[in-house]
């Protein structure tokens, strides 16, 4: 139970300021630019557009300066503004098929169409600090990366091919009762109530926070025994938007989104029953982190993970604000709670 | 989609114009702003809705079990003018009025059997090219990072 408080005031006022000088940093620093963060910290601004559930590159580097790069506060910030705005329409289904490949690869096939192109990953980084970035260093290393520039010497690239189907799996097999209509549920106006269907558990999953899920595959992962998922895919690259214009009545390309999907298949073990089960992920830019560790928990739920304890607990906002609401003042809660302990500490005496 | 502002037209020149809008919605700013400027016909354009920026609602499938689902929003701007009677559209990825502005007076003018032809050679093809080339570029770079790996042969026979 909540008690209004009054008062604060001006201390909320001071507060604030504080808050802004902070933000602010040392003020014979340059101030950093929201297209500076956009461009230069690609990480966490895809990140927030993901947990926010919002495309746009732009707000989501404003609400990370605002929020001094705090991604789970930035992220806060872009779905309270994503409630402000209105919903015009829905593209037609997005087809990760036609993605146009930065970064193509798989763990469960050595021979991709194309090669397999690892494009930009940390993955083959040794991870040791590059003092090289550091300000000023530059003067004395000219020149250490290639630059795209560079790249002139390149085979040419090949026409992108459309991505071939190789799954073991015949599709539609795992198809999730009412929810694999045409229709998507529609996860920001449908409460979240079981029983869960395929639809809205991807719909939460993609907004799940990086953290709870990476941790959560974690567990499944070291608990699984012998079922060990595989990434069969994971792509990162752009794919094209495509919106019914019903005034003019066709359907018309207006633009690209960039994504990061993955497809993960687990062996599931059941005498002539048994078969790959199928995961899959997906963020907004480049993510794959969380989109490997949301197809990994989306194959533990069809294996039987709760999906309850998955999907009422995966949203980052939800989860913070909850944890948050703690510093809340709770004072007459408190003095209820100390007299039932010295009633019944006084009853046992 | 588009606000319903206006009955639906009969579209002989539909496949010319999905290519165009596409073109219009990511050519580089510059190279559209160049081409507004330095056209006369914009200033008969007037507004029917002016630009306004809202949500759309971005739907996927799922591989293998087609499962459709929300991916999350994404902020676009839309637009529609009136050139000489004839309606302009603009729906593009982003909160950018100016481009919404410019693609949807393009969309009208284009449709203009004279200004197309005329168009299409100082604006459309140079922003196919640069289109193109930007693709290129980062399919280009994406190639150049293509590994084929192979399985090491074991020495000394079995394991």
């Amino acid at each position: 139970m909540y008690v209004p408080v009054k008062g604060g005031e001006t201390a909320i006022a001071e507060s604030l300021k504080a808050l802004a000088r902070n933000r602010r940093g040392d003020p014979s620093v340059p101030e950093l630019s929201v297209t500076q963060i956009r461009e230069q910290m690609r990480g966490a601004v895809d990140r927030v557009m993901t947990e926010g559930a919002l495309y746009d590159r732009d707000l989501a580097a404003l609400a990370l300066k605002q929020a001094q790069g705090d991604v789970a506060e930035a992220t806060f910030l872009l779905r309270a503004h994503r409630a402000t705005l209105r919903r015009m329409g829905h593209c037609e289904p997005i087809d990760f098929l036609a993605m146009r490949h930065d970064r193509h690869i798989s763990a469960t096939a050595k021979e991709l169409p194309g090669g397999q192109i690892l494009g930009a990953t940390y993955d083959y980084t040794h991870r040791l600090l590059d003092f090289s970035l550091m300000e000023g260093a530059a003067l004395l290393s000219p020149s250490r990366a290639a630059g795209p520039d560079d790249l002139g010497a390149a085979e040419p690239a090949m026409v992108p091919a459309p991505f071939p189907h190789y799954d073991h799996l015949p599709a539609e097999k795992n198809g999730q009762g009412a929810s694999s209509g045409q229709e998507p549920t529609d996860i920001t106006r449908v409460p979240l109530r079981p029983p869960y269907g395929g639809s809205e558990t991807l719909g939460h999953l993609v907004r799940g926070e990086e953290g709870f899920l990476t941790g959560l595959a974690y567990t499944r992962l070291r608990t699984a025994g012998a079922s060990h998922p595989y990434v069969e895919d994971l792509s990162v690259g752009e794919v094209e938007v495509f919106v019914e214009l019903e005034d003019i009545g066709f359907t018309v390309s207006i633009g690209d989104v960039e994504v990061t999907a993955c497809r993960m298949v687990a062996p599931v073990l059941d005498g002539v029953q048994s078969d790959l089960s199928p995961g899959f992920g997906v963020a907004f830019g480049a993510n794959e982190r969380k989109a490997v560790a949301m197809a990994a928990v989306d194959q533990a739920i069809k294996s039987g993970l709760d999906a309850e304890l998955v999907l009422a607990h995966g949203d980052g906002v939800e989860a913070s604000g909850y944890v948050s609401h703690l510093k809340l003042p709770h004072y007459s809660d408190f003095q209820a709670d100390l007299e039932t302990i010295r009633r019944a500490r006084g009853g046992h005496d | 989609m588009t606000p319903r502002s206006a009955v639906p037209e009969s579209a002989p020149i539909e496949a010319e114009r999905k290519e165009w809008m596409g073109v219009l919605a990511r050519a580089p700013i510059d190279l559209l702003r160049a081409a507004f400027d330095g056209c006369r016909e914009r200033e008969r354009a007037r507004w029917l809705v002016e630009p306004e920026i809202g949500l759309l609602q971005l739907r996927a499938k799922a591989p293998v079990t087609g499962t459709p689902f929300h991916l999350g929003e994404a902020t676009i701007t839309r637009c529609v003018v009136d050139v000489d009677g004839r309606r302009g559209y603009a729906v593009v990825l982003g909160r950018d009025p100016e481009r919404a502005e410019i693609a949807a007076v393009f969309d009208a003018l284009l449709q203009e059997p004279q200004l197309r032809a005329c168009l299409a050679q100082e604006l459309l093809q140079p922003a196919k090219v640069a289109i193109g080339e930007r693709r290129r570029s980062k399919a280009d770079a994406a190639q150049a990072t293509a590994a084929h790996f192979f399985t090491a042969a074991r020495e000394g026979g079995a394991p």
